[in-house]
């Protein structure tokens, strides 16, 4: 890990829609692919984001923060137990947003590379669809009408997994 | 336009799921119970068979009817699984009494797949022995049993053959029970790191060995009927003993860290710990006002002290504090074994009476003779137990709070008008009295002008039934105007109750709080006392006037009805023309009667209007 004199250091992100966000590289180092790119030294200029909105990304850099600024769970056995609660209420409302942003979080953090936030976002979709009918995770996971399985299709899922439909 | 503007929404959102990765959607399906995962395979094409290669696998009886429902549904699950993806981990959680050959084909079909990541939580009351074949893994690296309550669910005695195996819990589990000389489970588990063991029973064992060379943390929590427990773990470094009751306890002498909590304080650490960093213990005696501390226990507390010389941060519960503090005479025998204390502790047992304990001169010298420069803290401490006097200080703080926030909150429902919406509604009514008064006012002036000008009188019968209906306009005018007076007058009669409920709340607080209390409101109430009685001295006016009126209108009418049976009135007799002018008079006089009155009105409602606005300042 760097040394504290270089970790005041900034780094500039350059979302979608052309919006730059300065952060401290200690934030950006929550990311696993960034982290990559100022080990590998091209992380000077500015980063594109080119699949990422500016309000997607100003969502994934509110979670790095407050991560980056809360104790690691490795660095010290007996961290404050009030700091991983804090952590912990900090994730639920995070994560109280609509479907279609927790899917653009979940992608952006698939391509930046932050598990925690990758295994926030799972297990937030499946929380919504748990115990729900197909046809209701359909609609909360927004899949397309037009893509469904064939009455035919259907029935024979039905029929070879009806052990898992009681 | 609309309909593919739609779509394309609808096409982007789709492919924003069903780009993710298998993996991604995969964590998804992880989460939840492995039944939901297989329902996925109605949703979509690209789901159909995603559940097939989930490598976590959660199986929980709780989703299910019964044990026998649950037990095909893990079968048919195990068979349809893609056989090709390895089975990273898997949960197992059961209620009810699973055969033995359940569990075994599980685990088999876990551990011919590699499984790194088994958890097995089951609620069995009955004995119960775990199959042999559950203990033996090349891949299994972290190891979770539980038990829902503590019984006699048995695990081999045998040396557990779990090579890879880094971390291990055992909760509610029974480790031996029949006569043995020497138990040794872990030694096989030569890459163990961790061991927690929970609630968990060795009975009629001579030694319990732990053995394991790459062992760290070890954490044993409520063991029962332990006599010897022989700790062989060159690498261990921290110690935990929860509340254990072991005869004897040999540990590696090279611990960093040891939590000690019990009745006693043990003497299995005579021979001490060479690099000891941190130390915290917690005694609770059986300390009652039937045994109170013996020397015995300062004795055995000083020795136990004495073997934690190299520690630098030491955490005490008061208790321990007290019991040494008893025997001053005892610790002055001691010299301090205490040479790199950097931290002394002493936190409190929350007894309710704590803040009692003091530490004495010897007790201190005892511990930071050495390290003069050692911090101590005691800050943890409770507060002392309230007194009577403060308990009753605080009651009458309590008092007076209710008192003023009472009092606020008066004040601040009179900031808003009450009943705004009636004083709104009561405008046009009052509005529309005032313009039936008016065009009574006009007519009868045309009327009268008529008459003068022709200078005889019309039909009589036309007088008479101008003027009965000037009379009933009149009436219904008066009558909406009581109505409206009467509202007026109850919520001027809420004000001042609310004002007089507020002085005598204040009478309730001392002279000074009361000044206190009101000096920001001080103007507020010169004001309010002054309109107050302003309104009140209209309103009993208002209901003088209206009150002759309605005394001079009885008095006409039971002239009018006493005359009536000739339908006629005597003075309305058209022979005399006086009596006719006799009656306009009196409609004149009615009606400035009610001029009179409706001013009156007028100005109440301005000045009550004034009031609401004064107060919403």
């Amino acid at each position: 890990m760097s040394t504290s004199s270089s970790s005041s250091k900034k780094i500039v992100l350059k979302s979608a829609d052309n919006e730059t966000f300065e952060i401290d590289e200690i934030v950006a180092l929550e990311s696993q692919a960034i982290k990559n790119m100022i080990e590998d030294e091209c992380a000077d200029n500015v980063i594109p984001l080119g699949n990422i909105d500016s309000k997607t990304l100003s969502k994934i850099i509110e979670y790095c923060k407050k991560h980056a600024e809360s104790p690691k769970k490795d660095d010290n056995a007996d961290i404050d137990e009030k700091a991983v609660e804090d952590l912990k209420s900090f994730d639920a409302e995070f994560a109280k947003v609509d479907m279609p942003l927790i899917q653009d979080i979940l992608m952006a953090a698939n391509f930046l590379n932050i598990d925690n936030l990758i295994g926030l976002m799972c297990r937030t979709i499946a929380d919504r669809i748990k115990g729900k009918t197909p046809e209701e995770i359909r609609k909360i996971l927004n899949i397309n009408k037009n893509d469904l399985l064939s009455p035919e299709q259907e029935a024979k899922a039905r029929e070879e997994n009806s052990w898992a439909f009681d | 336009m609309d309909f593919d503007r739609d779509n394309i929404r609808l096409v982007v959102d789709e492919d924003r799921l069903s780009s993710l990765p298998d993996e991604l959607i995969h964590r998804i399906l992880h989460c939840n119970d492995t039944k939901y995962a297989v329902q996925t395979s109605l949703l979509s094409p690209r789901w159909r068979f995603l559940w097939k290669s989930v490598s976590r696998l959660n199986f929980s009886s709780r989703q299910f009817e019964n044990l026998p429902k649950f037990s095909k549904f893990v079968k048919k699950f195990l068979l349809h699984r893609n056989h090709h993806v390895e089975v990273s981990s898997l949960n197992l959680n059961f209620h009810g009494a699973a055969s033995q050959f359940f569990v075994r084909n599980i685990a088999n079909y876990a551990f011919s797949h590699n499984v790194q990541e088994l958890t097995i939580v089951s609620d069995a009351k009955k004995h119960h022995e775990f199959p042999l074949c559950l203990f033996n893994s090349p891949t299994l690296k972290h190891f979770s049993l539980r038990n829902n309550f503590l019984s006699t669910c048995i695990t081999p005695k045998t040396p557990w053959d779990f090579p890879a195996l880094t971390t291990l819990y055992l909760g509610e589990i029974t480790l031996c029970d029949d006569n043995r000389q020497y138990v040794d489970l872990f030694s096989k588990c030569v890459n163990l790191q961790t061991i927690t063991l929970v609630n968990f029973i060795v009975k009629h064992v001579e030694i319990f060995e732990i053995k394991a060379p790459r062992l760290s943390n070890l954490v044993l929590k409520d063991g029962k009927f332990l006599n010897v427990v022989n700790v062989v773990a060159p690498n261990l470094e921290n110690l935990t003993i929860d509340c254990c009751f072991i005869k004897s306890l040999n540990a590696p002498h090279g611990i960093a860290c040891l939590c000690y909590s019990g009745y006693d304080p043990p003497q299995w650490f005579k021979d001490g710990f060479h690099s000891l960093e941190t130390v915290a213990i917690n005694l609770y005696f059986r300390f009652s006002i039937d045994r109170p501390y013996n020397e015995e226990d300062a004795r055995s507390t000083i020795n136990m002290l004495q073997a934690f010389h190299s520690t630098r941060f030491l955490t005490l519960n008061i208790d321990i504090l007290e019991c040494i503090s008893l025997f001053p005479d005892l610790l002055s025998d001691h010299p301090s074994p205490f040479g790199n204390l950097n931290c002394l502790n002493i936190e409190s047992s929350m007894r309710m009476d704590d803040y009692k304990i003091k530490m004495s001169i010897e007790a201190r010298n005892f511990f930071l003779e050495n390290c003069p420069s050692a911090t101590l803290i005691m800050a943890h401490l409770l507060e002392p137990p309230p007194t009577k006097a403060m308990k009753a200080k605080e009651a009458r703080e309590k008092r007076k709070a209710n008192v003023i926030a009472n009092i606020k909150s008066i004040l601040k429902e009179l900031q808003t008008p009450p009943e705004q919406e009636n004083m709104l509604a009561r405008k046009p009514a009052k509005e529309r009295t005032t313009v039936a008064l008016e065009n009574l006012s006009a007519e009868l002036q045309v009327w009268t002008k008529r008459k003068r000008m022709q200078g005889e009188l019309e039909k009589k019968v036309h007088v008479i039934e101008m003027i009965i209906r000037l009379k009933a306009h009149v009436r219904v005018a008066l009558g909406e105007m009581k109505i409206i007076m009467k509202q007026e007058n109850d919520d001027l009669e809420a004000i001042v109750s609310k004002r007089d409920q507020i002085c005598s709340l204040g009478k309730k607080l001392s002279k000074r709080l009361r000044l206190a209390t009101f000096a920001p409101y001080s103007d507020q109430f010169v004001e309010a006392s002054r309109l107050i009685s302003c309104l009140r001295l209209e309103t009993f006016s208002s209901r003088q006037i209206v009150a002759h009126y309605e005394k001079y209108m009885l008095n006409y009418n039971l002239t009018y009805e006493n005359s009536s049976k000739d339908k006629v009135p005597p003075e309305w007799q058209p022979s005399t023309s006086s009596s006719s002018l006799g009656c306009y008079g009196a409609l004149q006089h009615e009606l400035k009667l009610l001029v009179l009155i409706m001013g009156t009105r007028t100005n109440f409602h301005e000045r009550l209007e004034l009031h609401y606005c004064w107060r919403s300042t």
